[in-house]
């Protein structure tokens, strides 16, 4: 019996109604855990033949060894699978929700479940421990995700954690979600919820009565102390903890955020955001929810008139004002929540909502073409009807639901010049044209979008601009950490800065693997902290060096995957938008992306990494130092490298 | 010096089940929510929290209808304690409990409760919201009552200003 691991995963086959086990023990050594032992599941099991809307793909919940104990973050879930959003198609998905799902999980035995084929009608699952049933969904079926999390709750066991699916997963709407929390807390980018409206499954219910088995408990405790007090000791903590920094949120008051669809740098005072954002909570809030074990909580759970009680952390908020020019709060409010009854990823959602916006203003759509409503910046008829009809497919809806590029493509015209994506995805709402280490990360990051926001050592580039000694800061540590005072800071291409890249690459890797969470570790907690508590948790003697082997190690395999899906050095690219126009206006006015400079960087990024600087391919040299030797192989046989 | 008590506060708890999880490390060595002295029950329907736990009652029906006299006073915590060498595991004690306070541990079986952890209990120690607050027993109450004499001052204030 091993400590920290359930040692079991749970796999479905829905075609089938088959129910299978097998032991995480064999992979464990060399993936840890989490998003790591996913990876290598999907790598080996989900070949380029299989499409993301088919039978064949798999959809993977993993927890890690840290998931159901009492560290901070250790709610969090890791979900896995092909994106029907990506260009190429079918890129690794890598997204996650947090809440009290994967401690159930765990508590019932399993360290991952993996979904896969697709149930004949419209199913539910049900795991009480051992016991996993595959049940008839038809009456859930067409209901959003809080009544169905609801129902299947009072039908199953009123203890169980329920993860769900609304109306925008079952109409395949390609950028879709799962929510986790059943009332707030959603896996985000790539399409996940589509996957599983595409196998017929409508929900998943855990009920666990087992244990975590700690090595060291006394141990666990003091470090959970620990973890809390340099949590509780973070300067934004107060105001974290009591409205989750709701107005700290809103994309127009933040100077290093873009407006509009990468439109403007234009920045607005909070004064502009109507009612004012302290009245509204105020009058609304409930209380802070969050994941298991945590003493910040990210969600701001409130009661809103005309709005269904429910919590929205930070990604709404950001997207559903400046990206869409709207400084309604209510609005704000009710397309968030709107995302999270129909279960789909707001990012994109109000990405594409911004793109309709810009594409109204140059006048190639007309209201016309979105059933009378004119697609003026930050009207609330737009947004909110935008919101249904995607999530339904209804009418222009329908167009707009197959996410940007290919809405591009059925618009015609020329709305492809206005499209913005990376690999598909429309990119975090960030002035990007400043921020040249946060682009490559663009560029190079798996599946577009991801990772974002990033953790540091990179995130000082976003430091600098609100907090006051923000750049001294970013300097001292560039200096420390790379040699260079230019490493950090924005609208530097220094070579050194790909270091930074690289390193924060592995930083978001790093809390996967072990079971906590990116907002925590490295930002607030260092890891050899994490490294201690994974310790004391597995009995296992896990340095700093062998984290980064694995971290490196599933850089490289993911890489793998989506080469194999067709990604190429060509696909590393940012939108057009940011090499050809500059920023308008605001504190980094004038900022735009050299295109000479931002290849250098990516030269100097590849050669770091060990992949082919013409193809982007990692080499067989590299892939073979990681143990990889197999994946060169594949690579070869299929004749990409 | 003073007896202190635990004092749960729904306004605070937002369910993050840390309790539970410190409860059980202690106790039981593992994290588990099954096997942990304290439980947090939510109620979706009206967006409440709150973590249950034995109260210490001054007349405890568990101690009355314990067949074997496991459950005793401890002199020095005052608090209800069960001692697991006795216990039959009859269950008496969790059919009596108002409260639902006494578990069954399905893996040593025997019944487990809240016991103070001799004075210094975990739960209020680790608990990020102040939910769960051990205090002098003359403070109980003392925030409430504070906020209630302010909110009498206040209109008696009023009335005086408006007459």
């Amino acid at each position: 019996m091993s400590f920290g691991w359930a040692g079991k995963i749970l796999r479905i086959d829905l075609t089938e109604g088959k129910v299978s086990i097998e032991s995480t023990l064999p992979y464990i050594k060399e993936y840890i855990g989490g998003r790591g032992i996913a990876a290598k599941i999907l790598y080996d099991e989900c070949g380029p033949e299989v499409k993301p809307f088919d039978p064949g793909n798999l959809l993977i919940f993993s927890t890690a060894p840290l998931s159901g104990t009492p560290i901070p973050g250790a709610g969090r879930v890791a979900v896995t699978c092909k994106s029907p959003l990506s260009v190429p198609e079918g890129l690794k998905v890598e997204t996650g929700f947090g809440g009290y799902w994967g401690p159930e999980l765990k508590f019932a035995g399993y360290d991952h479940l993996v979904i896969s084929g697709r149930a004949p009608h419209p199913v539910y699952i049900t795991i009480d421990n051992e016991e996993v049933k595959i049940k008839d969904a038809e009456k859930l079926w067409g209901r959003d995700s809080f009544e169905t999390a609801r129902l299947i709750k009072e039908d199953f066991d009123i203890d169980a954690r329920v993860l769900t699916i609304g109306q925008a997963g079952e109409n395949l709407v390609r950028f879709a979600s799962i929510l986790g929390g059943e009332r707030y807390s959603a896996t985000g980018r790539g399409g996940s919820g589509a996957v599983m409206g595409s196998k017929n499954l409508k929900g998943i219910a855990v009920r666990g009565t087992g244990e975590v088995k700690v090595a060291d408990p006394k141990r666990l405790l003091e470090i959970t102390g620990k973890w809390h007090e340099l949590i509780k000791n973070q300067p934004t903590y107060p105001q974290d903890k009591k409205d989750g920094h709701f107005r700290g949120h809103f994309t127009s008051t933040q100077d290093f955020c873009t407006k509009g669809n990468y439109e403007t740098g234009e920045y607005l005072p909070l004064k502009e955001m109507k009612p004012d954002p302290d009245k509204f909570v105020e009058d609304y809030q409930i209380k802070m929810v969050g994941c298991m074990g945590c003493p910040k909580p990210c969600f701001i759970y409130m009661n809103v008139p005309n709005v269904p009680n429910g919590g929205l952390a930070c990604v709404s908020l950001v997207f559903f004002t400046g990206v869409v020019w709207n400084n309604d709060i209510h609005t704000i409010w009710e397309a968030g929540t709107l995302c999270n009854t129909y279960c789909m990823d707001a990012s994109e959602t109000a990405g594409i909502i911004a793109f309709m916006m810009e594409l109204y203003r140059q006048g190639v759509i007309t209201e016309k073409d979105t059933d009378g409503i004119p697609f003026e910046r930050g009207s609330t008829k737009a947004i909110i009807d935008a919101v249904h009809k995607i999530a339904k497919r209804e009418s222009y809806g329908d167009i707009l639901a197959d996410g940007i590029p290919m809405a591009a493509e059925r618009i015609g015209i020329n709305a492809k010049e206005y499209a913005v994506h990376t690999k598909g995805l429309f990119p975090h709402g960030y002035l990007f044209r400043a921020l040249k280490g946060h682009s490559l990360l663009q560029a190079v990051g798996h599946m577009g979008g991801d990772p974002f926001p990033a953790p540091p050592p990179l995130r000082l580039e976003l430091a600098w601009a609100f907090a006051s000694d923000g750049e001294a800061k970013a300097r001292k540590i560039g200096m420390e950490q790379y040699g260079t005072e230019e490493a950090l800071i924005p609208n530097s291409y220094d070579e050194f800065k790909v270091d930074a890249v690289i390193d924060t690459e592995h930083a978001e890797r790093g809390s996967d693997l072990l079971g906590t969470c990116l907002w925590q570790m490295p930002a607030m907690i260092p890891e050899s902290l994490a490294l201690d508590a994974f310790n004391a948790v597995t009995g296992i003697k896990l340095k700093h060096e062998d984290l980064v082997t694995v971290e490196e190690k599933l850089v490289h395999l993911e890489r793998a995957f989506d080469v194999r899906e067709g990604v190429r050095r060509e696909n590393d690219v940012v939108p057009r938008k940011w090499l050809t126009e500059k920023v308008d206006n605001g504190p980094y006015k004038g900022a735009i992306i050299d295109e000479k400079e931002h290849e250098k960087m990516k030269d100097t990024y590849y050669q770091k990494r060990g992949w082919d600087l013409e193809t982007g391919i990692p080499k067989r040299k590299t892939l073979e130092r990681f143990g990889l030797g197999g994946v060169a192989d594949d690579l070869e046989n299929l004749g990409v490298s | 010096m003073a007896e202190k008590m635990l004092l749960l506060d729904p306004e605070k708890c937002n369910g993050c089940r840390t309790c539970e999880m410190v409860c059980s490390l202690k106790h039981s060595h593992g994290c588990s929510t099954i096997r942990s002295r304290v439980r947090v029950i939510t109620l979706e329907t009206q967006d409440l929290s709150l973590p249950i736990m034995c109260q210490h009652c001054e007349i405890p029906f568990c101690q009355k209808v314990c067949p074997t006299r496991a459950i005793y006073r401890d002199m020095t915590t005052n608090a209800v304690i069960i001692n697991p060498k006795k216990c039959l595991g009859c269950k008496m004690c969790v059919y009596v409990c108002p409260f639902g306070a006494t578990f069954i541990d399905p893996i040593d079986r025997v019944i487990i409760k809240c016991d103070l952890c001799e004075g210094d209990p975990e739960c209020a120690k680790f608990c990020p919201n102040q939910a769960i607050q051990f205090i002098r027993n003359d403070k109980m109450g003392a925030t409430k009552r504070r906020a209630g004499a302010q909110k009498m001052l206040n209109a008696i204030t009023q009335m005086v200003v408006e007459s």
